[in-house]
């Protein structure tokens, strides 16, 4: 007799269970555990990074993360208005701009801001802190710039017509009307731009940074060649892991009270 | 020129690319007029009444409303649009912002009137459109009709000679229709000219002009 559909498929999940505990059998026996840990969790280095990578390299993370969302939230607005403008040459230079800092590498525009410009010209950046948050803004400036054009225009036509009626200027009605909603819409994409700026924040440390900016994946990169042992960065990878969980958690109880509420 | 004509359009011409939708409209409405606009769908009829405020801008013509040619490049069409009130087929009142706030936020961001000031009148407002303790009520909050009324008060809070109408019952069951039109007829009352685009007979009624377009033109205009 032939089997059943469901029958087959239970047959399947069964299947994929017994496998997935069979790996991780074999992991667990192949393993040398002593060993990883003394090579990637030693626990007197793990205690030896604190409190300086909270209170030095986690700052500086946070405070490059800032930096960089702040910049990049007030001129991803100014671009956003730009691409909807009716004015032709704003859309062009907003568009053109968009598209050559989402199209370069981060790590390259750090390099061309941090070091090129410098030594072309002989300026120096009055800030080790402005030298990465300066980058990090332009490129993040660049993505926010399409997450809040696309907030705008998920606005209804209508709201712009009806506070135009009222006698609004075409600004007033964007400040007042327009863009309180569209913040509304935007919040979890623009939280999760600040999670990706956090993570983002570890290429900084290919800048020559002075010993009190290090961020958090220079603090282990440093740890690791002072100790000869994988732990610091284990332990920078744990406290990035402490500041995007909670965030991309947040994010998620957002949209699910987002679906709840439209339902 | 005679200063009892509220709207005054000659040759108005709109076209959407290559869609004709207005083709050399003449319309004259007088003050106290209740004109009512009907015909078939896509007949240009929003788009007329659309371009009486200038939320679209009409390819050739000229719109002249309350002795201001809109149609003019030198016109101040914030200022002018201040002095012509909008009611919309899906009320488009401010979500974020309760009852009494968006009738508020013209007189403050226009008008610059104070907080307090505005929040008297607005209060007064809803009371007069049959809205009591609705205050700080959201739009979400409220039944279509109540919104539709919010929305009417919205549009009269700047004191309009002019009130457009589109398809102000469409959204609404019958009872909640006839309120919105006893509110429009109350307003007439006072002294609003009115433009309605309409298919609700109940309003049709209660019209004194009505106007039938086909095709982008004026088809029959009946006092």
């Amino acid at each position: 007799m032939a089997i059943s559909k469901r029958k087959k498929a239970q047959y399947r999940r069964i299947a994929v269970y017994v496998l997935s505990v069979v790996a991780l059998l074999a992991v667990a026996l192949v393993v040398d555990w002593g060993r990883l840990q003394g090579a990637m969790f030693k626990w007197d280095i793990v205690v030896e990074q604190f409190p300086d990578i909270l209170l030095s390299a986690g700052k500086n993370t946070l405070i490059f993360t800032i930096l960089g969302f702040a910049g990049g939230l007030s001129f991803g607005l100014l671009f956003a208005l730009m691409r909807l403008s009716t004015v032709r040459p704003y859309r062009w230079f907003a568009a053109t701009y968009i598209e050559i800092f989402r199209g370069i590498p981060l790590l390259v525009t750090l390099l061309i801001l941090g070091f090129g410009i410098p030594i072309a010209t002989g300026w120096r950046w009055p800030n080790p802190y402005l030298q990465g948050a300066v980058p990090l803004a332009l490129v993040a400036s660049a993505y926010m710039a399409e997450t809040i054009r696309a907030g705008i225009e998920a606005v209804p036509k209508g709201q712009m017509e009806a506070a135009r009626s009222l006698g609004m200027s075409y600004s007033r009605a964007m400040i007042t009307i327009i863009i309180p909603q569209a913040l509304r819409i935007i919040v979890p994409p623009l939280t999760n731009e600040f999670v990706l700026l956090i993570k983002d924040t570890s290429l900084i440390s290919v800048l020559g940074v002075t010993a009190g900016t290090r961020d958090l994946a220079r603090f282990g990169r440093d740890g690791v060649n002072s100790t000869a042992n994988a732990t610091p960065l284990i332990v920078a990878g744990l406290v990035y892991l402490a500041m995007t969980v909670p965030l991309t958690q947040l994010v998620a109880w957002m949209e699910r009270r987002e679906k709840a509420a439209s339902r | 020129m005679n200063s009892d004509i509220v709207v005054n359009i000659t040759n108005l011409n709109k076209s959407f690319g290559d869609n004709h939708v207005l083709r050399g409209i003449d319309l004259q409405v007088q003050r106290g007029e209740v004109v009512c606009i009907i015909g078939p769908s896509g007949s240009g009829k929003s788009t007329l009444l659309r371009c009486v405020n200038m939320l679209e801008t009409p390819t050739a013509g000229t719109v002249v409303v309350l002795g201001r040619d809109l149609t003019d490049i030198d016109c101040d069409i914030d200022e002018a649009r201040a002095h012509i009130g909008m009611v919309f087929q899906q009320f488009n009142l401010f979500p974020h912002m309760t009852a009494l706030e968006n009738v508020c936020v013209a007189q403050r961001k226009v008008l610059k009137r104070s907080a307090d000031e505005a929040a008297k009148i607005a209060h007064g407002l809803l009371a007069r459109v049959g809205l009591v303790e609705k205050d700080n009520a959201y739009p979400a909050q409220l039944s279509g009709g109540q919104q539709q009324r919010v929305a009417i008060a919205r549009a009269i809070v700047m004191r309009p000679r002019l009130l457009l109408a589109d398809e102000p019952t469409c959204n609404l069951d019958s009872a909640s229709g006839s309120e919105v039109i006893e509110v429009i007829e109350r307003l007439n009352r006072d002294g609003i000219t009115l433009v309605v685009v309409t298919h609700d007979q109940n309003l049709g009624d209660r019209a004194t002009r009505h106007i039938r377009m086909v095709d982008g033109q004026i088809d029959s205009d009946q006092r």
